[in-house]
């Protein structure tokens, strides 16, 4: 125990008691003089990350267009072939017109130029200028997101926990059935499914962002458009028809990603509770008669969202770079599906964009991840 | 019993996900006959909505050249005349009072001047006037704009003898000297004086790249401002910088709402139009990829059309609530062209570039007796019955069935492994047959239709001797179109589909040796080239007629490749629309004018 004037207490004990040392708690005692250093650290270290995001970026770039440099520029061209019938000297023409014959080091400096002019080039499967196709597209994504990874996570804590705490019981039986089912599904298997019962059969939840009169709102002059997230611009504009309508548009999808993610979750949730709840000071917590319900969810399960928490990173990452079948079963066209769609047509600009946004997504989450588990686990020490 | 229960509830998940099947039926359920009648409830009563798949490149009537893009244009834009109902002959006038003919006296000079009168009183989207101005100004437009890959090369044909504004180093050679003596505007009227005589002249004028133009509502937007000095800055605009990208102002039934790229392009009833008003206020083309969301959307009346591919054709004519329209022939046609001069440098596909059994040399299908081998191997009724299900005209020649001087009583080769033997043993003076050859047949990866006529194809050259041995393999799009640029395919899987429904527009990229297709293969026949320009350019309907058919029996006699079928195609709508009427050029949207909703 650190002595200093003032004393500032902070973390937690297991109970009120006079003497912490006596239990093993995880707890920091801070000065405000060791405070206000650790904030500036902590600074210097998002500086840091970011600035070296800057190069990484630049490298994975470089990467990535070298590897399309590779690629003919008789087959690069095939963004802009729509059709057999165009005749071989035409193709010739666009070759020559969008320079793709030009060296490889010329083409990327002349990218790189545009970028720091804040022109990202035209996306022939956007069908706009990248900027634009991203502001159309990326809302959509990031709309499932926000409904879906909450849930996921959620889900996955609370089923994951309960499976460890009431270990081969028929609970945790279900719950782990669940884990594998839900993690072995195909995407597009589980999506039709869930179409088909509920669109389907049902007749609720179709597929689509909003239903034709909802559209003619959101597209009409009386309209607000601050975010591109329906619901979220709904609410702004005090429309809550608009908002029930993309609500109910959203569930199925959002079902099929809750389904399909909270597995993995679930699964690291329960081993890592397992594994805490091994512990000595759990035993010795409870030998000492504290509350199950303290010492599962104060301590144990706060051990045991380490490793969730990376994942989840991940998770997240992963759903902001889009979820291209899913996006494609239910209608809703957003960045995993044009860039499912950029690959294959090799529309260049739009995948050395996509590039870089995925550069900047996973580094940004990255940062997020290690910011959080150092508020959680004190004893991580960051830069 | 802890066991038992997780054996269980395995059981019935694995139960779950065995039940979707191949898609059968279950058996059907015999309920007691109802005799309440149905209150039948038409979704969105006031919206049509068409859905598909093909994404719409542009709007620009210049630059579009695919089915999505026309489709859409034809609803915003019109032609100075169009057919009339289902016909692919007979036209009707729109933007123009009367339909030229030699007998109006609108035809003249030996068939190279065209007049049009210009019809009065029609206004565009934005209130603009129509005036014959405006009319010289669009076609004008147009030619200046034409952009790389769009369809103008059919209006630079009969109005200059060539076919397009630049030349092979992309220098413009297009003046405005050619263009105000080529069109001009004479009282109320604008006139067309062509290089030649060219007897499609009046059908390419229904092709949506030479749809009129709201010229005030254009140059107002950065569009060509009509002077020599400016046909430079707007000439061969890169992808997506045409002036008419996604903006427009037509004359057309419905004026464009909005463009949502990748989703929905979004039309509204136009009050002003000149002709009958539409009966639907709002249509909207719906892009929807996934085959099983659209089918649902459609019995689900979310949309009033689903595009149906032709494996699911069966299915789908089970399904209740549902108006089918079944086997429309369209005026297009699917067949295989030999290669007769392969690029053999850096080519995979021919293997070693001899014929050693490993390979085949880059003029293999020159000697005519390999492509009467490689034809009479092919089993046209198998490939139409278990392929095409059905859904296809046999073809014996590019020039089908609906198009004037279509001989109906031509036949191809038959299916005959005999002849092909006879043949191959006889090819490259049985150096063929002794040595056997390797090459590779592609087809574009997604396409099953051509991925199984080609295997079909393989299995039957192959299993006349074990020395010949040909790979089927899919390759993506952009290596498809690298692949057919540079000629590096042995035979191409080809398909046309008509612009213009005129024979010249068939023969000429299938037999001219400066045609699409004869120049990807090497095909060079000079007395078939002089036959193709004299069709084009007489007048005589008789006369016409002796050389489209010779040009049919040509097409056999040199065996340049196998005609495969002409497709048919179904259209499934929900029940409650009403007034669609086919037309074998028909886009896909089609024109929503024609429909209503109702019992």
């Amino acid at each position: 125990m650190q002595a200093g004037a003032p004393f500032l207490l902070d973390g937690a004990c297991c109970f009120q008691h006079n003497n912490p040392s006596h239990h093993g708690c995880i707890y920091v005692i801070k000065s405000s003089s060791f405070q206000e250093s650790n904030h500036l650290s902590l600074l210097n270290y998002i500086i840091r990350r970011l600035l070296f995001m800057i190069l990484v970026l630049f490298g994975v770039s470089l990467l990535v267009f070298s590897v399309l440099m590779l690629i003919p520029p008789g087959m690069r061209v095939a963004a802009y072939v729509t059709s057999e019938k165009i005749p071989p000297d035409q193709i010739e023409a666009m070759i020559k017109l969008y320079g793709l014959n030009d060296p490889a080091p010329v083409q990327y400096f002349r990218w790189l130029a545009k970028i720091f002019r804040g022109d990202l080039g035209f996306s022939a499967t956007a069908e706009a200028p990248v900027l634009d196709g991203f502001k159309r597209y990326f809302p959509v994504t990031l709309e499932l997101v926000l409904y879906s990874t909450p849930l996921i996570i959620l889900v996955g804590i609370w089923l994951g926990t309960v499976g460890a705490i009431k270990k081969d019981r028929p609970a945790d039986h279900a719950i782990r059935i669940l884990a594998i089912v839900g993690y072995s599904l195909p995407t597009f298997w589980l999506g039709l499914l869930l179409l088909m019962f509920f669109y389907g059969f049902l007749g609720i939840f179709p597929p689509g962002t909003l239903s034709v009169e909802a559209n003619e709102v959101v597209f009409g002059s009386g309209w607000n458009r601050i975010t591109g997230l329906l619901t979220i611009d709904a609410i702004i504009n005090w429309r809550w028809d608009i908002f029930l309508d993309a609500l109910y548009h959203i569930a199925l999808p959002t079902i099929n990603l809750v389904i399909l993610d909270s597995a993995l979750i679930m699964r690291l949730m329960r081993s890592s509770m397992l594994e805490a709840l091994g512990q000595d000071y759990v035993r010795t917590a409870l030998a000492k008669g504290a509350p199950n319900r303290v010492v599962y969810q104060t301590h144990v399960r706060r051990n045991a969202l380490l490793p969730v928490i990376t994942i989840s990173g991940v998770l997240f990452a992963g759903l902001m770079a889009g979820m291209v079948i899913t996006e494609t079963i239910f209608v809703r066209k957003g960045i995993g599906w044009w860039m499912a769609r950029a690959a294959l047509q090799l529309d260049v600009p739009a995948i050395m964009f996509n590039v870089l946004f995925l550069g900047l997504i996973f580094v940004g989450v990255n940062l997020i991840v290690d910011l959080i588990y150092a508020a959680i686990d004190p004893r991580v020490r960051l830069g | 019993m802890k066991k038992i229960l997780v054996l269980l509830m395995v059981l019935a998940v694995a139960a779950t996900a065995f039940a979707g099947g191949k898609g059968e039926e279950a058996p059907a359920v015999e309920e007691a006959p109802k005799k309440v009648v149905e209150e039948k409830v038409i979704k969105n009563p006031d919206t049509f909505i068409w859905s598909s798949y093909g994404t719409v490149d542009s709007l620009d009537p210049a630059k579009a050249y695919d089915n999505a893009s026309g489709g859409c244009i034809y609803n915003i834009y019109e032609t100075l005349m169009y057919f009339k109902g289902s016909s692919t002959e007979e036209l009707e006038a729109q933007l123009t009072t009367q339909i030229p003919s030699v007998a109006n006296g609108l035809i003249t000079n030996g068939g190279k001047t065209y007049r049009f009168p210009i019809s009065k009183g029609v206004k565009f989207h934005s209130g603009n006037e129509l005036t014959p101005e405006v009319v010289a100004y669009s076609f004008k437009r147009h030619l200046v704009t034409d952009p790389d890959g769009g369809p103008m090369w059919m209006v630079f044909e009969p109005l200059f003898g060539t076919y397009g504004s630049r030349d092979g180093d992309g220098n413009i050679v297009l003046t405005m000297d050619m263009l105000d003596k080529a069109i001009q505007v004479q009282g109320d009227s604008v006139v067309f004086n062509l290089a030649q005589s060219f007897a499609p002249f009046l059908s390419i004028l229904t092709y949506n790249c030479v749809s009129v133009i709201d010229k005030d509502f254009a140059i107002a937007n950065g569009d060509w401002n009509g002077t020599a000095a400016d046909i430079a800055r707007v000439n061969g605009p890169e992808e997506g910088k045409e002036p008419l990208y996604e903006i427009a102002s037509g004359t057309g039934p419905y004026k464009l709402a909005r463009w949502d790229k990748g989703n929905e392009v979004v039309f509204e009833r136009f009050e002003d139009y000149w002709g009958p008003k539409p009966a639907i206020a709002r249509a909207i083309y719906r892009i929807v990829e996934e085959w099983s969301t659209r089918k649902l959307m459609l019995l689900q009346g979310d949309v009033d059309r689903g595009r149906v591919d032709p494996m699911y054709f069966e299915e789908m004519r089970k399904e209740p609530g549902l108006k089918v329209y079944q086997k429309n022939a369209r005026l297009a046609n699917a067949g295989i062209n030999y290669n007769m001069k392969i690029t053999s440098v850096d080519n995979p596909a021919i293997g070693s570039g001899k014929l050693d059994g490993r390979g085949i040399p880059a003029d293999f299908f020159s000697d005519k007796d390999v492509r009467l081998g490689f034809t009479y191997a092919f089993d046209f009724e198998t490939m139409l019955r278990e392929i095409v299900k059905g859904n296809g005209i046999p073809a014996a020649t590019p020039i089908c069935s609906g198009l004037p001087f279509f001989n109906p009583q031509l036949k191809g080769y038959p299916f005959d492994l005999k002849k092909a033997e006879e043949h191959l043993k006889k090819a490259w003076g049985g150096k063929l047959w002794q040595n056997g050859f390797e090459f590779d047949m592609l087809f574009n990866t997604g396409n099953e239709v051509r991925e199984q006529t080609l295997k079909m194809m393989a299995e039957n050259v192959t299993s006349l001797n074990p020395k010949f041995k040909i790979n089927v393999r899919g390759v993506e799009w952009a290596t498809y179109v690298d692949m057919q640029r540079q000629r590096l395919m042995p035979v191409y899987y080809i398909g046309w589909g008509a612009d213009y429904p005129d024979p010249h527009n068939f023969a000429y990229p299938y037999q001219h040796s400066q045609g699409l297709f004869a120049s990807r293969t090497g095909y060079n026949n000079p007395e078939v080239d002089k036959l193709i320009e004299e069709g084009a350019t007489e007048a005589d309907p008789a006369k016409r007629k002796a050389i489209y058919y010779k040009l049919q029996d040509m097409w056999l006699e040199d065996v340049i490749g196998i005609m495969l079928y002409q497709p048919v195609d179904d259209f499934y709508f929900k029940d409650w629309v009403k007034g669609f009427v086919f037309h074998p050029m028909q886009n896909d949207p089609v024109m929503f004018k024609q429909f209503s909703k109702g019992y």
